[in-house]
């Protein structure tokens, strides 16, 4: 086997550099619980009262709670702090990728050309970048997902990996697995005899999401796609120092190049709200055509608005990430008929599934398991505690 | 070197009435982490002194400061206020400025009214 460097190891922060993401990390814990608690308070105490008193009931959607928060100091702190905690989760890793970009490009062509662990990168510049990803850098990621500083680039496949780790680095949970082990711990438990053979990932981006979900399922063949080069070339890099086999290709989801019924298995993780609806709804169509009898295909998401049943997490969810975090389809996304999708996309209304999942690094096995299997359900949806598992059988 | 770009594409939503709070905000956050970094830095120096016997942490902490000492602290540390918040002072020298202006012109505006 040749031997590939870890493309990981090539970034090496300074002292002070590292000092700063993990400041970044703790700030955002701060955000997300402490400032936020505050946030939930004034609301409680000054203006769901107000707006009582106003209305003659309670605010019922997040857009009236939304009305009667916006002119309120404690809301739009709130959401400075986290517009600039979310600049600074990028700011904090760029100096150390920009310092090694040539060595970055270096260790992926030489992963991409060794391939050690059999799997294979598969890119295609005539594919058209969408513009749900080049009019907005998603998630106030500047360069977004997809743009080339130099030939063969991967520095935005490394902001996107670093800065994501600086992202949730503050919430322990986290660490523990997030949203891939989550989808794959919840298939182990609720469908034991399921064995894919062939796995499909979509909306990949650096992979990591789909590493865990190939840890439940080491036989599957994988396949993975997304439209941004730099982040499948890191990708696939990574998945070289991962010893994983992954078959990555630039794709669009919604006309793959993969023959009908193909796959066992056909995942997302966090990708179905950064699309537009109608965009999903030719995924569910495309997923339908290259999954094979019998195949699921299941995303993991943030919470439906008819799924929370909060409009207080309404109100939350969409304002700072639609209005202020570059994801302009968060609240169209959380306001569909998901099984709809599914039905017009060709799959048995009988067949369609979803369930709210906690996060399954938050939780005692014991807890996960009983949300799976119905016996519970997850105690909060607010900072990641909790998920939205929706897709469909075949 | 490549420089990655540092501001996000898309549209820019006011989050406060005056977009100078919201400048203000991110400079004081800005400012919170470089104060972490710096913090952490006078730790590992600390923690290294401290290893190689070169001093113990706690003689940092039993350290009392002389009057001579503590007069140059004291100048250094009214200069730093003076820097941070030297904006406040030049509110007050706007000020000055303006009504000086205004006490200068008054004579003209009275004598075109004549």
């Amino acid at each position: 086997m040749d031997n590939v460097p870890n493309i990981d190891d090539v970034v090496q922060p300074t002292h002070d550099e590292h000092s700063r993401q993990r400041f970044v990390s703790v700030l955002r814990k701060h955000v997300l619980t402490e400032f936020a608690a505050d946030v939930r308070t004034v609301y409680d105490k000054r203006a769901a009262p107000r707006f009582t008193r106003k209305h003659g009931r309670a605010p019922k959607t997040g857009l009236e709670i939304r009305k009667e928060m916006k002119d309120e100091p404690a809301f739009q702190e709130w959401i400075a702090l986290m517009q600039q905690a979310q600049y600074m989760t990028w700011w904090s890793v760029q100096p150390a990728i920009e310092r090694r970009i040539p060595e970055l490009v270096q260790v992926a062509r030489a992963a991409a050309a060794a391939n050690p662990t059999g799997g294979s990168l598969r890119l295609d510049p005539s594919v058209e970048i969408p513009k749900t990803v080049t009019e907005l850098d998603v998630h106030l990621m500047p360069g977004c997902f997809h743009t080339e500083h130099v030939t063969d680039d991967v520095a935005q496949g490394a902001l996107y990996h670093f800065g994501t780790q600086v992202f949730s680095g503050g919430l322990s949970h986290r660490l523990r697995g997030g949203w891939g082990a989550t989808t794959a711990q919840f298939l182990k438990i609720r469908y034991p005899h399921f064995r894919p053979a062939k796995y499909l990932d979509l909306g990949c981006t650096v992979g990591r999401e789909m590493f865990s979900i190939m840890d439940a399922f080491p036989a599957a063949e994988t396949f993975a796609v997304d439209v941004a080069a730099p982040a499948l070339r890191y990708a696939h890099a990574r998945a070289q120092a991962l010893g994983k086999t992954v078959h990555f290709s630039q794709q669009n989801a919604e006309r793959l190049d993969f023959p009908d019924n193909s796959f066992d298995l056909v995942t997302t993780s966090f990708f179905y709200h950064e699309i537009s609806v109608q965009s999903g709804r030719k995924i569910a169509k495309e997923a339908f055509r290259v999954l094979k009898p019998g195949g699921l295909m299941i995303n993991q998401e943030m919470m439906p608005v008819a799924a929370a049943k909060d409009p207080y997490y309404d109100f939350t969810a969409d304002t700072w990430n639609e209005f202020y975090n570059n994801e302009p389809f968060v609240g169209a996304f959380r306001r569909q008929n998901l099984r709809k999708v599914f039905t017009d996309a060709g799959f048995k209304a009988a067949n369609y599934l979803e369930i709210k999942l906690p996060n399954y690094g938050t939780w005692p096995d014991a807890v996960f398991a009983a949300c799976v299997r119905g016996e519970a359900v997850p105690p909060e949806v607010e900072n990641g505690q909790a998920w939205f598992s929706f897709g469909a059988w075949k | 070197m490549v420089s990655l770009p540092r501001r996000a594409k898309g549209p820019k939503r006011p989050i406060f009435a005056d977009p100078v709070t919201e400048h203000l905000m991110a400079m004081v956050v800005a400012l919170t982490g470089e104060l972490s970094v710096a913090r952490e830095r006078l730790d590992t120096v600390e923690r290294l002194l401290d290893r190689r016997g070169v001093l113990k942490r706690t003689e940092v902490e039993a350290f009392r400061p002389d009057a001579a000492i503590e007069g140059e602290r004291f100048k250094e540390r009214d200069e730093l206020i003076g820097r941070v918040f030297q904006v406040l002072h030049e509110e007050a020298e706007r000020a000055t400025l303006e009504a000086e202006r205004s006490t200068v012109k008054r004579p003209p505006a009275k004598r075109r009214k004549r």
